[in-house]
This record gives structure tokens, sequence and C-alpha cells, in this order.
């Protein structure tokens, strides 16, 4: 039944042309009779998504008129909607001068760079992890692999210190046993876009590494077997096989990242940078300097403004890669 | 290529992905030894010399501070597995059939839902609203249902599990069908045997986000019996940094540094069990191979 | 959601920091009131004309308020409460319900309740629950009909200029609690160094002066940097030093770093940037010059380790912005492993400052019994039972006394701070701390340097005015931005001092520091319009 990968891509055509005459098929149809089809073909699958539903609605739509604070100046004697409208005004700490040209880019850059470096390493990693054929050796590679997950940034903060102390620092110590200067690595913001590469790599490289795992797990062996006949090799598996059929997994992970490329991770950048001003030029993201201006001002309607902002311009940008998914592989949309 | 140089070939590559994976994993781990080992390290000497491989001085008076109230920590640990467990059970089933109804392609709502599974992954109202909502409209303050409820679903996790369950072949399913299968018939007996690996996955996801919650509690559990594992621990912390500031000295000098890396350990326990624990459905290949001979 | 997790509890972690830090081993961070006003420390309510409530009612029907507070041991919560209702209950016709809350999450909490709408009746504000940021929600009742009403006796006992340091934009939130405010920028400094190399500190009038001591440590104590340093501790701009009040220490890069300042004695108020004055240059170039020669360490170390570090004494002492009157011996103990720690104020005289009005009990808007609130407020003033009941707990049980003659108390035996079960350890949230029994007998008569403290100190010209920074928020947040990145200056880890300042002041000046300056000097002229001419 599933003789070769062959088969996904006749699926994808066979979906679209049953759409296209089941359209047909509707179009002719009174209107009850529909409606009555569409229970029957749909109910069941209603039932089942509802409950998740009905949760998602109470716990994150309920509350979410509230953005509209973004927009007022919020007095708890008026409540959310007797407030006072500010228009953008609350916003315009994100736009002026210098600033915010600065964070933006700050924030895509290291985004970006975060993104790259997730992706490719932690596919690089499952892909190893799958060719152990150990099972017991597999399992501790993967819990050890896991692990740092687990560490609190607080911890990881202090693993960075250890290593780039000026004085006393693990990696002063090496240069200095080759004579080298040590480098006072705190005070100067060029290093830090690597640093902070390799320590959010460090935390998160389990984590999708089990993800991406899973879905090699998933792919049905007979399809290595048919490549393997065909004369294929590990590498030509693995770039012919597995990376298509893992590739939903990688494209569903970079849409949301890119949707939430404007956030940040502030545990990360508070614990790494170390509240250090000089590091600030490569460091400062969106989300740091809101949260030094509301740990100041206490004006947290400003809070909620940049992260309308975030959200809304993360989202512009998902509906343009979705959109641009759909038209080459529409199976892998996200909506 | 004859059969013995391709079997050399073979171990080489064998031992280079042994060998790259040996090497992340010491970085993984050395950190890991070194908190363990700080944990069990002398305040004094951690101070003076830093993190060791090897404990400069033994001590075991991290965890007797942290311990020093049985009962209290031993009341969150189980606030944690109550919350956890039954927070990552529910979840998981209902994350799994919503899921599925997604990744569904013949379901036509599909689009729909899968917009307002993702748009909450973005736009949120805030934590006012949010507490607004729980305390005043639902009354869950000081209540576990308040921990318990709120991550019931999350976005994330829908949109990868429905990843996972849209490579199930779309044929079996029609097949299913075609016997006379209801769909929860094929959901509970096609489906989710199929998905063992991704279920595994995020089930454990689930269950650490559940284990490692503090925001909920910091908004809504006031009450000191409702504490869970990480606000108790948290609150520890912030209580000997008060000490150390000098208000109430008496002599006292809780060691700061190795209790923070005891409470690392003791918070990391119980998911590295748990972690372990859910890896035996990570079986490669057993799914449809499995399947074949039905 | 997730974003927000994050966002909040680490606006919890540092918040927590720094307030800890803000209240490290000195009576509470504001500074002090003139003594001469000082009102004879409050005698126990007089039984014969206090109480309004004759009969006491029964507990069941008196209604109930809620209080809440932070606090670090309150394990016997249940049984303090019913102590207290005891008293209570005869004295003012209502009881209270204690909430308590720990140190690090209290700001939060007390935040969402005030916004949300949650009904409650009192909290007390200060470090933990900051006083300003509670105004703004909107939560608290203006006071200032309640007070004179319900706390005559507390009403006259402060000046009006004092009360004045409690108002906003008008109003007053806050029923002042008199902490002893005097604070002095100057050391606390390791004794067993001071007498090792027989250092002359007594007599030392500038920093400077201090030098002698910081070479023999760097030369003979190895691995001992002689100051103290952290992320939150080390920028060398204390202003009340140099005779300046920053007015908002919030705008700049932190502790040590404010921006804005007001010169004491000033007859025209004028507001300025610090980096024109002689005295930051005089300050920064100190900071240079002691970095250097390696007085402060070169790694800013997150204040955790400084605390560690502290602990095994790898310090030689603490410029402190605010050593006050009262005894080191309980932060010694705790932080310095029980090595005595001398103080010496540099700071010529105390100045008061409106920093004095943070500090005090809060009614809140939703309470439906702002009547008795404001008289449990006036009873808890007066009435030292009931205040140390609240500090320490039930006599006995929780503390016993070591002499009684001089007010002076212990732990129990075998009690320690850690295991005590009520020891909220917070006297300033709990009214006038002269009724507090003392736990060091070197306090003793420590209220009246406060009084001459405060009598010989100087007066800000801008006590009692409060800054809205409403009008140039947007301002203050780039301004900050610029300020932390430069804050090496203020450090002394900055090279080219020149070309930094230069460069800093341009950068300052792009992101509006000029528009802040110029806002805070219409406010305060505002402000010194409406005030009574002399």
């Amino acid at each position: 039944m599933y003789d070769d990968s062959i088969y996904l891509m006749n699926a994808v055509k066979a979906r679209i042309v049953n759409s296209r005459t089941s359209a047909n098929k509707r179009a002719a149809q009174p209107r009850r009779q529909r409606l009555a089809a569409w229970i029957n073909r749909n109910g069941a699958l209603v039932l089942m998504a509802l409950p998740g539903m009905l949760v998602l609605f109470t716990f994150s739509y309920v509350p979410m008129p509230g953005i509209v604070l973004a927009f007022k100046d919020f007095k708890a004697a008026l409540g959310i909607w007797g407030s006072e409208w500010t228009g953008f005004s609350n916003f315009e700490y994100l736009f002026s001068t210098g600033i915010a040209l600065r964070i933006i880019r700050n924030t895509l850059f290291l985004n970006g760079l975060f993104i790259v470096a997730n992706t490719i390493c932690s596919l690089g990693t499952a892909v190893l992890l799958h060719e152990v054929h150990e099972r017991f050796v597999s399992r501790i590679y993967q819990s050890v692999l896991f692990f740092p997950y687990f560490v609190s940034w607080v911890i990881v903060g202090y693993f960075i210190f250890i290593l780039f102390g000026t004085e006393g620092g693990f990696i002063n110590g090496i240069l200095g046993s080759f004579g080298l200067e040590p480098v006072n690595w705190y005070s100067n913001p060029a290093y830090w876009p690597v640093i902070l590469v390799l320590a959010n790599l460090w935390h998160s490289l389990g984590y999708f590494t089990v993800i991406y795992l899973a879905g090699m797990l998933a792919i049905n062996p007979e399809y290595f077997e048919a490549a393997r006949i065909d004369g294929a090799n590990r590498l030509q598996e693995v770039w012919f096989i597995m990376l298509p059929l893992v590739r939903p997994l990688v494209i569903i992970n970079l849409l949301l990242a890119i949707g939430r490329i404007f956030f940040s991770n502030l545990d990360l950048y508070l614990n790494v940078i170390r509240n250090q001003g000089a590091l600030l030029p490569t460091t400062d993201v969106i989300d740091t300097y809101v949260f030094r201006s509301i740990t100041v001002l206490g004006n947290f309607n400003m809070a909620a403004a940049a992260g309308f902002f975030q959200a809304f311009v993360g989202f512009a940008l998902v509906v343009l890669c979705n959109w641009l998914v759909r038209r080459f592989e529409p199976d892998q949309a996200l909506f | 290529m004859s059969g013995a140089a391709f079997k050399r070939r073979r171990s080489m590559t064998h031992a280079m992905i042994h060998g790259a994976l040996v090497a992340t994993c010491l970085v993984c781990i050395v950190p890991l030894w070194l908190i363990i080992s700080a944990s069990f390290t002398d305040e004094q000497a951690l101070v003076e010399r830093g993190f060791r491989l090897i404990p400069a001085k033994f001590s075991t008076e991290a965890y007797r501070f942290l311990l020093a109230d049985p009962a209290q920590i031993l009341r969150a640990y189980s606030v944690s597995v109550l919350v956890t467990f039954s927070g990552a059970m529910v979840s998981l089933f209902l994350m799994s059939m919503l899921a599925y109804a997604l990744s569904r392609r013949d379901f036509s709502l599909r689009k729909v839902l899968a917009l307002f599974v993702f748009f909450p992954i973005l736009f949120n109202a805030g934590t006012l609203p949010f507490y607004i909502l729980m305390v005043r409209q639902l009354g869950l303050k000081d209540n576990l249902l308040a921990l318990v409820l709120p991550p019931l679903v999350l976005p994330f996790f829908v949109l990868l599990l429905r990843t996972f369950f849209s490579n199930i072949p779309r044929e079996l399913i029609e097949a299913a069908k075609l016997d006379g299968a209801s769909e929860w018939l094929i959901y509970f007996r096609v489906v989710v045997p199929l998905s063992t690996p991704a279920l595994a996955t995020v089930g454990l996801f689930s269950l650490l986000f559940y284990w490692n919650d503090l925001y909920l509690s910091l908004l809504f559990i006031n009450d000191k019996s409702l504490y869970n594992l990480q606000y108790l621990l948290y609150q520890i912390i912030a209580n000997i940094q008060l000490l150390e500031e000098g208000f109430a000295g008496q002599g006292l000098k809780p060691p700061l540094q190795s209790v923070r890396m005891a409470m690392a350990v003791l918070a990391m326990g119980p998911v590295l069990f748990a972690f372990m624990f859910v890896q035996r459905y990570f079986i490669k290949g057993i799914t449809l191979g499995g399947l074949k001979g039905d | 959601m997730l974003n927000q997790t994050k966002l909040m509890s680490a606006v919890i972690c540092i918040g927590t920091t720094m307030m800890v830090s803000a209240c490290a081993g000195a009576p509470v961070a504001p500074t002090a009131p003139p003594a001469a006003t000082v009102a004879p420390a409050p005698k126990a309510a007089d039984p014969t004309k206090a109480p309004d409530v004759a009969k006491p009612a029964p507990a069941a029907d008196v209604p109930e308020l809620t209080y809440h507070f932070v606090a670090f041991k309150d394990k016997d919560v249940a049984i303090i409460e019913e102590a207290v209702n005891k008293i209570l209950i005869p004295k003012i016709g209502a009881k209270l319900k204690l909430k308590t809350y720990g140190f690090s999450d209290a700001a939060q909490k007390i935040a969402l309740m005030l916004q949300s709408g949650e009904t409650c009746d009192l909290i007390s504000v200060g470090g933990f629950i900051p006083y300003l940021p509670s105004v703004a929600t909107g939560g608290l009742a203006a006071l200032d009909d309640l007070l004179p009403k319900n706390a005559p006796n507390l009403w006259a006992r402060y000046k009006p200029e004092w009360w004045n340091a409690a108002r906003v934009n008008g109003k007053i939130y806050n029923a002042l609690n008199y902490t002893g405010w005097t604070s002095y920028a100057g050391f606390w400094a390791r004794s067993d160094l001071i007498e090792k190399y027989k250092f002359d500190w007594k007599n030392t009038k500038k920093w400077e002066d201090w030098e002698p001591l910081f070479d023999n440590i760097l030369k003979n104590e190895n691995g001992v940097t002689p100051l103290l340093s952290s992320d939150v501790w080390g920028q060398f701009w204390f202003p009340t030093y140099y005779g300046y009040d920053p007015v908002d220490d919030s705008i700049g890069s932190g502790r040590g770093g404010a921006l804005v300042g007001v010169k004491v004695g000033d007859p025209n108020r004028t507001v300025k940037l610090v980096l024109d004055t002689p005295e930051y240059r005089q300050a920064i170039d100190l900071a240079r010059t002691w970095y250097s020669k390696g007085y402060v360490a070169k790694d800013v170390v997150p204040d955790n380790d400084m605390i560690a570090k502290r602990g095994a004494l790898k310090y030689g002492g603490f410029m402190f912005p605010g050593t006050g009157d009262f005894s080191t011996k309980s932060m010694a103990d705790a932080e310095w492993k029980a090595v005595p720690i001398f103080t010496q104020h540099l700071q010529q005289k105390n100045m008061l400052t409106t920093g004095i009005g943070r500090t005090g009990f809060t009614v809140c808007a939703t309470s439906k019994n702002q009547d008795k609130a404001v008289k449990f407020i006036e009873e808890i003033n007066q009435n030292p039972e009931l205040y140390n009941l609240f500090n320490f707990g039930i006599e006995g049980k929780h503390w016993v006394w070591k002499d009684k003659a001089t007010k002076i108390i212990d732990l129990p035996a075998g009690v320690t701070a850690d295991s005590a079960a009520w020891l909220p350890n917070t006297y300033w949230q709990f009214g006038d701390r002269r009724q507090l029994y003392l736990t060091d007998p070197t306090d003793v008569g420590v209220w009246d340097r406060i009084d001459k403290g405060i009598a010989d100190g100087d007066v800000s010209p801008v006590m009692g005015f409060t800054f809205n920074r409403k009008p140039v928020e947007k301002e203050i947040a780039q301004v900050n931005t610029v300020a932390k990145e430069f804050e090496g200056l203020n450090r002394g880890s900055a090279d080219n001092v020149d070309a930094k300042l230069t460069e800093y002041k341009s950068k300052l000046k792009e992101a509006g520091v000029d528009k802040i300056i110029a806002e805070m000097q219409k406010q305060v002229n505002d402000w010194s319009a409406t005030l009574p001419k002399k």
C-alpha cells in the first residue's frame, strides 16, 4: 500500500481533484440536504474539537478584548472600558529616534540567528540520533541532550559568567595560559550575539531534537528499505526520505518562530547579559527595552502597546509566509 | 564496493556519529554535574573556589536548609504532582482530539479553526484582563483549578500534534471508514496507536509545562497550603536574599549559592525521571510496522 | 500569555533585588524630617478617652477589614490575628483579617488586586509594595478628610510639610509611618581591617581620606576587594553627599546614577542635569581613579554573587548612600560573618526629602469601612502593645524580655530568625517606630541622635514635591537606555572619560533629556507657587 514516497505527491493531487468534484456536486444539492451531509461529514470532528476549543475560548479569547489597553490610559476605578482612549500615545516610546531602530534591528537579527542555528543543529542531531540503533544508548543520549532544557536561565547565566568573567573566568584563564591578554568580555558588545546564540542553542537543542526525532520515528521503515533496495546510501536516505518527511514539522516550527520574531525570551537576556549597560548596542531587544521602561515607569499600557505591536507585525509576517507556503506546498500551510 | 570496505565505512560512520553525540552530550552533562556538585559543596568553599567537579568541601547544608520543614516541601511536591499529572493527562486528551480534527483534510472548518488556535500564540490580553477573568468572574483565587485549567490547551502543542497527525496516511482512515468505523473509533483505534511517539513527546512537553509553571501560582495562589514546588522554592530563595540583606540577622547565614543549586536539583529530579519513563514510547518503527500485520 | 509570563516573573525577580537592596541594613530607604517637630514618642492611648466604642461588640457582629502586608516568617498568622482582634474589637469596633505576602511577589499581587477592583481595606506600602505605583492604579482612597477625623493624634503628630511629602497630585493617600528618617552617604567598613591597619577612620571627612586603608587591603589582604559592587551597587553619584536632591531618582541608570538634581539651598529650585555640574565630574573622576587603582572589582557581578562574597568576607567595606543611626549589629551578623561593622557618615548633614512620604498605611478605595480602617491606623500608632504584637508576636511565645527597663527583647531560647513562627521583620510597615522594642542594646538612646540629626539637617528645596512623569514617559524610557549604556562612567570602568562624557551628553540630548528637565522645572515652579510665602 505504501510503496514509495511518491505516494505523498499522489495523495496531494488526489485531494485537489476530490475537492473540486465534491464542490461541483455540492452546488447541485438542495440546502437542507447539504446541511445534513455537512453534519454527517463533520459532526463527529466538530465534537472532538469542541472541548479544546471551549478551553481555548475561555482562557484566551474571553479576556482578549483587554487588548484595547494598548490604546488606553487604564484606571482601575474606571475599568477597562471606562478608561480614557489615548490613541497611539502608548506606542510612541517604541518609535522614537535611534533607539527604536536599534532594538528592532537587534531583535530581528538575533532571532534570525536563533532560528537558523536551532533548526539546523536540532535537525542534524535528530538525524544522528536516528542512526543510533542501540536503543539503550540512544535513550541515554536523548536524556542527556534534553537536560539543559531543565536548567533555569539564572543558572545558565552563572555558567556563562564562569566562562567569560574578566577576573578568574575560565576562557581568560585559557587565554592566559597561552600568554594572551585577558579579554574584558562583558564590556565588548561585539562578542555577545555569538554567545547568546550558543547559550540559546545549548538550552533548547534537546527540546527541538526530540520534536524532530519523534517525527522521524513515525516514518514507515519500509520507505528506507525501498530506498536501500534502489541502491540509496545513508546520506541519500536522509536527504531524499527523512528530511522531506519531517519537512512539515520544520515548516510549522519556522512559521511559529517567524510569528514570534519580534518577541524575545526575556529570561535569556536578563540572565546572560546580566544588566551590563555596555552590551546594549548589540543585545538590547524590544522586550528588554520595554521591560526596563515599565520597571521604571510602571505604565503597563506601554507594555500592552509593545505586545500589540510585536504580535501585529508577527501576524502579518506569518500570513505572508503562510501564503507562500500555500502556493508551493498547500498541505503544509498553517491555515 | 567490497562488503568488507562497506562494513568498514559503515563502522567509521558510526564511530563518527557516536563521537559527535558524545561530544554534544558532554557539553550538556558537565554543567549538570557542576550543579549537583555545587549543591553538595560548603558555601564558603563554593564562594572561594568556585564550581568544582568534585566538591571542594562536602556539605549537605543546602539540602538540610531546604528540607528543614519536610512537611511543607512534601505538600508542595504533592501539589505539583497532582496538578502536573491531572493537567497533563486531560490536556493531552483535549489537545490531541482537537489536533486530530484539524489534521483531517476533509474537515470543513479546518482552516478557520487552525487560525483560531494559532491566533492566541501572538495576541494575548495581558495579565490584568486574564486576572479579572480568573478571579472576579471564575472565582479561582487560591484554587488549584487556576493552575490546571488555563494551560489545558496550548496552541503550540496543538499545532505540533496536528502536524504529526497529518502524516498518517489518509488511506488508512478512508479504509477504516469504509469498514464502517465511526470517527471516534478511528481516533482511538487507528490514530492514537499510530502516534505514540508524537503523543509521548507532546505529553512530555505538557508535563514539563505544568511542572515548571510559576506564573499561575504567582498570580492566583496566596494560601500556603496550595504552594506548588516551584513557587515554594521561589519563595524560599526570595526570603534567603532578604535574610542576607540583613533584616533578621540573628547570626543566621543561609548558604545562598549552594541552596540555589540544591533547589535546581530538587526541582529537576522528578521531571528527569518522568522524561526517562516517557522515553520508552519513543520507539522506532514499531507503529506502522506493527499495523501492517492487521 | 507565555510572553507575559516571562516578563512578569522577570519583573518580579528584578524588583526583588532592587527592593531588597533598597532596604539593605539601613532603616528604610528614605531620608528624614526635622526632628524638632517630631512629637514626643507616643504613649499608650489613654484608656479613659480613646475608644469611641464604649461597649465591645460581640466579635461576630463587627465588620472585618482585610489588611495586606509583607512578612518574613508568618506561620502563626492565625494566632496573631486572634490576639490582634482581642485588642482591636473593643477599641475600634472592627476586626482584622491578616493577609501576608512574600517579599518577592507582593508588589505584583497588590497591583493586580488594586487594578482589578478586588475589594480590600488596608495595605502597608514601603519598599516592597511601592507607594506611587499603588496610587497610580487609582485603587487607593484619599485620606485628607479621613485622617483628621479618625486619627486626630497621628494627624497632629507630624508637621504639615511632612504630610505634604505623602501628597500625589495634591491628595494624601498615605498615613506616614515615622521610621527615624536620618541617612548619610558614607562607609560601612569592617572593623577587623580598620583595627589591623590602625586606620584613623573617625576623622575621615571625604571619600579620598579612606585611600590609605584601601591601599593596605590591596597590598596585604589577598583576595579581598576594598569596596563591594554589583549590578545594583557601585555607581558613584551620591546626590545627597554633594548636596543634591535627585527629585526622581528613577531617571538615570539606577542607584548611584540619577540624572537630575536640585541643589540644597537653591532658592530658585533650578532643576539641573547633573552632568553639567562640577560635583558630578568630581564623582566620576573619583570612580575612575578608584577603579584604576583596583579598589573596585573589574567584573560587575550580580547582586547575589556580591552577597555571597560579602558573606565570605571578600570585601573591605560598602560605600553606601544612606548609612543611618541605628546599630549595624544585625546587619553584621547576617552579612559580614558577625565581624562588627563601623559606620562613618561622610555626608555633613542629613537631608530631608520627599522620600519620607513613601512609607505608611494606605486605605483601599474599594473599602466599605474606611473610617474604621483609619481608626486602626490611629490605634497602632499609639498602642505599643498592638504595634509590637505585629512586629514580634506574643510575649513568651515569640519573644522574651532581655531587659524590660530599656525595652530590649530577644527571641526565646532555641528559636532563630529562620525557625521563628512569627517574625515579619518589617517594622516600617506598622506605624511609628518609636514604639518598637529594641533588639540591640547599642540602640538605646538612638532616638536622641536621630532627633538631633534631623534638627541640624537640611531640608530639600523640593521637599514635598512629587514629579508626574506622565508627560515625558517616552523621553524617560529613552534617556534611561542611554544612561544604562554609559553607566560605566559612573562605575569608573569607562576609559577616555572626556570623550565618553561628551558623547553621553549629546546622546542624552538626542533622547530628549532637555524635555524632561523642562517639564520637571515647570512642575516644580507650579508646585512652588502653591507653597505659603515665608
